[in-house]
């Protein structure tokens, strides 16, 4: 044996133990992987929601979003206004994974009810600022690991995932449990290790957002156009809902005109009477008084439209039709 | 093509398995069109630039060597240098001096309309200018024989593992490893791996996680920071960019060694300097000899001999004011320049009479050397204020928030936090290495001590993937 051999053989050793200890993170995560977040924990229960979703008795109302729907939606109180203003019976279910845009809403929608034919009557799909633009990318490790099954992979990487980089992470977090969990893992880690993490990563956040913004491509929203014309094939009735913040952000007329072409409804609430910045847990989030408030506002502007038929139903904040 | 992204490696898999398979000859052509394809990924356009300046240099330097006259030596030389010059004059720094002259015009009342012509810049072209300079300049002093063979010269200009950040290699190092056939030595595998692994730690764990936490300070109004949040923002980017540039030259070196053939070291733990001169003997190590050979020797050489004191202080902030403006076309890269040819300067004057050699250097008692260290690496980061500040403005509002304003906040202890947890283990780390005068250490002990490190790399490269993934700074140099 040459001593290049041997030594390339000795070396090897040290790259099989580095192996060994990826592997075994790997088994570690999949033990542990559903206490990593509370968000990791919804994203697991969402098989279990399609499945409640379609169970239930009543007009099946399924409100998709990120975390402002699981902070601002309070289901209790919605059930409640839409039974008192003469919508009963309904059956409520949520869907709110972490940091979400409308491609990973598209995606999980298509892999969990559409997917499984768990379909509900009305979607309220929750969204604020630019969550609804094509520029919004979408994160091809929880795509991977969260939003598909190998029938859907042609679609998704036609669609969703079209640059190399990106494939490469969809395909290996669609493999791996550490790979598609690591960001979590991140935040978890430093939020233990770094004093005022969570405020820091927000600053650090903002300042990267605004700098993405800078370089956003012109708006459009074609994907939301899409969303809209697969949910009407399927006989879904979509009513897009404007969520509120502590600083009202400018809302895309174009946003109303696409949603309502397609024959579906609009709700404009970012203005809710009642609702001051005291109300937000943080920039973002509604804390639970705000959450109970405007969840009142929201029930009694869904039953004025669930009642109607379809193309007439775009709302404002004072909840009168736009075009009666 | 990022070394850190997943096309590279599918690139490099490809590269390697060919590579094993073919002959010497085959090697070379096959690395040139690799070279080739992995610039082009970047623009291909600027591939027809690097073949120009390939050509010219090629046929100039034969010229030389078949010359007999010195005077037609130089006129082949200069009007290579030339060319080369000004490709990199007309992308790197026309729009700069063009802003500059118009606006001393308009200073002076003249309203001067110069063409604002704003070029993309062509990754890598301060590297492969310098590089074929060096080349035609051993060429011209008789130093090196001019490359009869295209390929191998081409190869030689193109060598993609250093071929957009360096390290600038020689070609009296470079050239004879392309031209004969190599070898496969018993220690390139282990010497690639670390490379590389250490190369992949600092660029994407270190550099490219605290590059979100200097960016978040660097684009705030500074008139908001504290100084203290300041002082976070600067030793952010210190370990940045130490672990970008030089983390890009480990994994160059890395991928080199992987194909049999040796790059220059380029960094050899530059914030354990206790000196302005040890630190230029440690940072960016192939620019610095570059230009030591090419300019600030040339520069003491002309004249009377030996050169006068005015003369070597003259030629050191002159090399250091280019070396600076080589970083970069604006006032604030002109300004780390000068800064650094003053350093080197107030050592030289305070130093005059003990010279600190490295023999004294190493029997320094550790208290000793540990505070040189801790002032000489300030001295850096001040230095990286004007390195890394969008304007000089910036820089005189930050340093007077620092001494003005300096109250701790949440956002100071995070920042912190974070650098300690970043850089940290690599500044521990890096200490062992200064301690044992060994950079490669690591693959000297043990293999389980090895096996453990490289799995601490690995798990902090899956575990903690940086906000943004970044470029390598030093492709815009």
């Amino acid at each position: 044996m040459s001593s290049s051999t041997s030594s390339f053989r000795a070396e090897l050793k040290v790259v099989v133990v580095v192996l060994l200890v990826l592997a075994g993170s790997e088994v570690v995560l999949r033990l542990t992987e559903q206490f990593l977040s509370r968000d990791l924990k919804h994203l697991q229960e969402i098989p279990a929601i399609s499945q409640s979703l379609i169970a239930g008795k009543g007009e099946r109302i399924l409100f998709l979003g990120n975390s402002q729907v699981r902070a601002g939606i309070n289901p209790e109180v919605i059930e409640q206004e839409l039974k008192a203003n003469g919508v009963a019976p309904v059956h409520i279910e949520r869907v709110f994974p972490d940091s979400t845009s409308l491609p990973d809403w598209n995606r999980a929608f298509k892999h969990y009810f559409v997917g499984t034919s768990r379909l509900p009557e009305v979607l309220v799909l929750c969204f604020s600022d630019i969550a609804l633009q094509d520029s919004n990318g979408i994160d091809p490790t929880r795509l991977g690991h969260y939003y598909s099954s190998p029938g859907e992979m042609p679609e998704i990487l036609d669609q969703d995932v079209r640059e190399f980089e990106s494939r490469a992470e969809f395909i290996l977090a669609s493999l791996s449990y550490s790979f598609a969990n690591r960001t979590r893992i991140r935040t978890r880690a430093l939020d233990l290790i770094v004093p005022s993490y969570r405020d820091g990563a927000q600053r650090i956040n903002r300042d990267m957002k605004r700098e993405r913004s800078g370089m956003l491509a012109k708006k459009s929203y074609g994907r939301l156009s899409r969303f809209l014309a697969m949910a009407k094939e399927r006989g879904v009735r979509v009513i897009v809902v404007a969520m509120p913040q502590p600083v009202v952000y400018s809302l895309d007329p174009e946003i109303k005109l696409i949603v309502e072409t397609a024959g579906m409804s609009f709700l404009d609430c970012r203005n809710v009477d009642g609702i001051s910045p005291a109300n937000f847990a943080d920039e973002m989030h509604l804390a639970t008084s705000g959450a109970v408030v405007y969840s009142r506002f929201l029930g009694r502007a869904l039953a004025n439209l669930i009642g109607k038929p379809e193309t007439q139903g775009s709302l404002t904040s004072d909840a009168r039709p736009i075009f009666p | 093509m990022l070394f850190n992204s997943y096309i590279f490696w599918v690139f490099f898999s490809v590269v390697f398995v060919l590579y094993r398979r073919l002959g010497h000859r085959g090697q070379n052509y096959m690395l040139l069109v690799a070279s080739y394809v992995f610039y082009a990924y970047w623009d291909w356009r600027f591939l027809f630039l690097m073949l120009f300046s390939t050509v010219i240099d090629y046929a100039a330097a034969i010229l030389i060597a078949q010359s007999l006259s010195r005077q037609r030596r130089k006129t082949f030389l200069v009007t290579s240098i030339v060319i080369q010059l000004s490709l990199l004059g007309l992308f790197k720094y026309f729009g700069f001096f063009s802003e500059q002259l118009a606006s001393l015009f308009g200073f002076v009342g003249i309203p001067v309309y110069l063409p604002a012509l704003k070029f993309l810049l062509p990754v890598g072209i301060s590297f492969y200018t310098f590089q074929t300079m060096s080349y035609m300049i051993d060429v011209y002093r008789d130093e090196y024989k001019a490359e009869k063979n295209f390929v191998n010269f081409a190869l030689f200009v193109s060598f993609f593992p250093h071929l957009v950040a360096g390290p600038l290699v020689r070609a009296t190092k470079l050239l004879p490893q392309i031209a004969t056939p190599r070898v496969r030595r018993s220690d390139d595998f282990r010497e690639g791996l670390y490379y590389i692994a250490i190369g992949l730690f600092k660029k994407v764990f270190v550099g490219d996680n605290l590059a979100a936490l200097a960016n978040s300070i660097f684009q705030t109004n500074p008139g908001k920071l504290t100084g203290i949040e300041c002082i976070v923002g600067i030793y952010a980017f210190a370990f940045q960019i130490y672990c970008d540039f030089s983390g890009y030259s480990s994994i160059a070196q890395g991928l080199a060694k992987w194909l049999n053939i040796d790059l220059t070291t380029n960094f050899n733990l530059p914030y354990f300097a206790t000196s302005p001169t040890d630190f230029w003997r440690r940072w960016h190590i192939s620019l610095s000899t570059w230009f030591r050979d090419y300019l600030y020797i040339p520069l003491l050489k002309r004249g009377a001999q030996p050169a006068s004191q005015a003369r070597l202080f003259v030629s050191l902030i002159a090399v250091m004011l280019l070396s600076g403006l080589w970083h970069g076309a604006a006032w604030t890269f002109v300004l780390w320049g000068l800064y650094h040819g003053l350093l080197l300067v107030g050592y030289r004057l305070i130093s005059k009479k003990k010279t600190a050699r490295a023999e004294e250097q190493a029997s320094l008692p550790l208290a000793g050397f540990l505070v040189r260290i801790v002032v000489m690496f300030h001295l850096v980061c001040l230095g990286w204020l004007l390195f890394r500040a969008e304007s000089i403005n910036q820089v005189g509002i930050m340093l007077s928030r620092i001494v003005l304003d300096f109250h701790w906040t949440p956002f100071a202890s995070s920042g912190f936090a974070m650098i300690l947890f970043f850089a940290g283990p690599l500044v521990i780390y890096e200490f062992w290495l200064e301690r044992r005068h060994d950079v490669l250490s690591l693959i000297r002990i043990d293999w389980r001590a090895r096996a453990l490190v490289y799995s601490y790399c690995s798990l902090m490269l899956l575990f903690f993937p940086p906000p943004v993934s970044n470029v390598f700074i030093y492709f815009q140099f």
